[in-house]
């Protein structure tokens, strides 16, 4: 006995997770069944756990209009998952018993882990083996769904018995184990987040459903954004004519250049200022920063729509130009093309200067002063110390902070459209629109447009970071 | 001369500052606006903020207001707590595939929003999920890790080896050591990326648009929708008042700060 305790003792954590998560699976067979079987009423059966689940399906299942095909009830599966169960709780409870020797845990834990995945197998089956399929259409549920949100205990025993498995495999694996392992699950998850929908996005571009099934070959989209149609568009106050989706991407990198110069122009001396600050009086600066950042916290369109309430007829600066008596008649400035565009690029600038300064500010700060000195005491003026020294040091944060600005501003279509009132097509927006459109062509089109975007701006990352390798740097916030 | 010199630096920042908040202040002055969606300007009243507390009136802000409270919770826990491990594990990686992993992780950072959005979409169409609060919670979970990788990844690499080799010399598991001695050590990266995957979460408006079915509306989605027709100032007061948690949270850590006085923050 003793000796069992000092054994009980020694046992890594994740044994116990694999002893809590079998007696769970245990447990969480028999109170759902037990109330399924007390509580049988033909068409109306609901357990304990039922009322814990989610609102939406409890209240379905409770109103009794639900029927639930107990008849059909697996019975099989069901002795199977006990046996299952009781198999996987006997082997980790007696864990402490095969503990000294290493093959023998190798053993245990990897029996362990196929009773679980048995018991979890079993669970879904008997589970699917329960639930009618008049039961499901009548209800608009999907059967994975019900399946999963069925119980309380069933949700439960799924994140459970995923812990358990875990439990196994880490035990199994910690024999010979490193950090490594915890790098596999993310390379799983890019290739599913990341390289997947990348592929899917140029597959959907250029194939489509076949009216036989499979798929075939389409240039469709390709054709609709590439297509002849010219339009009539006034850019700087000039009248020209141009392809219809070259106009308003010409109009969506306006406003993205523009955004990106301003943010440069006027965030750099912020970034250059408190940064010197920072180093003359620790903390100062930094404090100051916080100032500069804060209205990220706030919400973009909110601040858009303030602008305009800022700007419009009957708006704050109407009214007070008109109190104070410089003009009689409102201004219309969102009315007005030339003030509304520039005025669209000075809400935008507004918008993205926080993320110019947050990199500009710590590469400056870090910046060695030491190297100025040395310039000017070798006879160099400020400009040239400036141009020569200071800027070429701090190129990794314009970089990062052109990334942080310019990508975001090509696709971000709120602001020109809450501003405009929807009368600013921007490249983002017609994206969307296609995307959602009913139409499987427009839908390609859409895929195609975003795939030209995505290498536009791969592009431009890839001459950027050509530019300096130490971009991103400065990404911290 | 001198007195300017500071002057002018002062100055351009007192203007940048009115311009970054100029239309904050806006905002704010029209959440005490006693007219509905509109410019003018109807008096002052602090109804905006009553009704917010009174709960739910139909509008639908408070129920979208925890829904995004929850999906950002949510995605930066589950973000950030998944950067951690992948980081780690990224660090004791061969170097050919770290360098791999990592250009992939920063590939999705420099993807604009609208295509990640419609990538997850064109996903879960694939996989055959449909649009439900499942794929709004997972899209921002895909869309966090990376930023949250790219903010803790740093940190691991500046994490002494020998100290966790020490650690397990002493005798401690690996668990312990990622206890123990890992977690504290990467804890500012951990909060940088809380912080920031939070605040990606609750402000995004596109990858929610494109990936959730229509009974749910986030706060950002719910603005758009509102900006077009006129907003409803209960959201502009509801900002205030989220603005002004910001704020105070800010200064009070600033505080904090200020008191723990950093003898040395040299590197």
């Amino acid at each position: 006995m003793t000796e069992l305790k000092a054994r009980i003792k020694v046992m890594p954590v994740h044994a116990f997770v694999m002893v809590f998560a079998a007696l769970y699976s245990f447990i969480s067979i028999f109170i759902p069944m037990f109330e399924l079987f007390v509580q049988y009423v033909p068409y109306r059966t609901y357990s304990l756990f039922t009322l814990l689940l989610d609102p939406k399906v409890s209240k379905v299942l409770r109103s009794g209009t639900v029927e639930i095909n107990f008849q059909t009830f697996a019975a099989w599966a069901f002795v199977i998952t006990i046996v299952l169960a009781v198999a996987a709780l006997t082997l980790s409870l007696s864990y402490p018993f095969y503990y000294n020797s290493s093959n023998k845990r190798k053993i245990g834990y990897l029996s362990v882990l196929v009773l679980f995945v048995g018991r979890g197998v079993a669970h879904v089956v008997t589970l699917s083996n329960m639930i009618s399929e008049k039961m499901v259409t009548d209800n608009g549920l999907t059967p994975q769904k019900l399946y999963v949100a069925q119980t309380f205990a069933g949700n439960l025993m799924v994140i459970v018995l995923g812990i358990g498995v875990a439990a196994c495999l880490y035990g199994a694996l910690n024999l010979k184990m490193n950090y490594k392992i915890f790098a596999y699950p993310y390379l799983v998850w890019i290739v599913i987040f990341t390289i997947l929908p990348l592929i899917l996005i140029l597959f959907r571009a250029f194939f489509k459903k076949a009216a036989g099934g499979g798929y075939e070959f389409t240039t469709a989209g390709f054709n609709v954004l590439f297509q002849n149609k010219t339009v009539q568009t006034r850019f700087y106050g000039f009248d020209v004519t141009l392809q219809e989706y070259f106009s308003i991407f010409l109009r969506s990198l306006d406003y993205a250049l523009w955004t990106t110069i301003g943010c440069l122009f006027l965030g750099y001396p912020v970034s250059y200022i408190l940064a010197k600050r920072s180093k003359a009086k620790r903390q100062s600066g930094s404090r100051l920063l916080m100032l500069f950042v804060l209205p990220m916290w706030m919400n973009t369109m909110l601040r858009t729509y303030a602008w305009r309430a800022f700007f419009s007829e009957t708006g704050v600066l109407n009214t007070v130009l008109q109190q104070w008596g410089a003009i009689d008649a409102p201004i219309l400035f969102l009315k007005n093309e030339m003030l509304a565009d520039v005025i669209t690029k000075l809400v935008m600038t507004n918008d993205f200067l926080p993320f110019m300064i947050l990199p500009l500010y710590s590469v400056l700060v870090k910046l060695d002063d030491s190297l100025s000195e040395a310039a000017y005491d070798l006879g160099a003026t400020k400009l040239q110390t400036f141009t020569r020294v200071i800027f070429p040091l701090s190129l990794p944060g314009v970089i990062s902070g052109i990334q942080m600005v310019f990508m975001p501003s090509l696709t971000f279509y709120m602001i020109p459209d809450i501003l405009n009132e929807g009368s600013k097509t921007t490249i983002g927006n017609t994206v969307q629109n296609f995307i959602l459109n009913e139409s499987t062509t427009y839908n390609q089109a859409g895929n195609v447009l975003s795939l030209l975007l995505l290498i536009f701006v791969l592009i431009t990352m890839g001459i950027l970071r050509g530019q300096d390798k130490e971009a991103g740097g400065g990404m911290a916030l | 001369m001198r007195f300017a010199k500071k002057l002018i630096p002062n100055i351009y920042l007192a203007l940048i500052l009115v311009f970054i908040y100029l239309p904050i202040a806006v905002l704010i002055i029209y959440s005490f606006n006693s007219l509905p969606k509109s410019f003018i300007w109807g008096g002052f009243t602090l109804d905006n903020y009553k009704s917010l507390f009174k709960g739910s009136d139909g509008s639908g802000i408070l129920e979208s207001l925890i829904e995004t409270l929850k999906v950002a919770s949510i995605a930066a826990v589950a973000s950030t707590a998944f950067g951690v491990l992948s980081s780690l594990g990224l660090a004791y990686l061969n170097k050919k595939l770290q360098g791999l992993a990592m250009t992939m992780t920063y590939v999705p950072n420099v993807m604009p929003d609208l295509v990640t959005g419609i990538s997850f979409m064109l996903l879960f169409s694939f996989l055959g999920v449909q649009k439900s609060e499942f794929t709004l919670i997972m899209s921002h979970i895909a869309l966090c890790v990376p930023f949250a990788i790219l903010s803790i990844s740093p940190k691991i690499k500046q994490l002494d080896k020998s100290l966790t080799e020490a650690a397990m010399d002493l005798g401690a598991t690996r668990f312990q050591t990622l206890r123990l001695v890992i977690i504290p050590e990467i804890m500012p990266g951990i909060l940088s990326s809380a912080l920031l995957t939070f605040t990606l979460s609750i402000d995004d408006y596109l990858i929610s648009n494109f990936n959730v079915d229509s009974s749910i509306q986030t706060l950002p989605m719910m603005i758009y929708s509102m900006a077009k027709l006129g907003v409803n100032p209960k959201m502009n007061a509801l900002t205030t008042l989220m603005f002004g948690a910001v704020l105070i949270l800010m200064v009070l850590s600033n505080l904090s700060s200020f008191k723990k006085a950093k003898p040395d923050k040299k590197k």
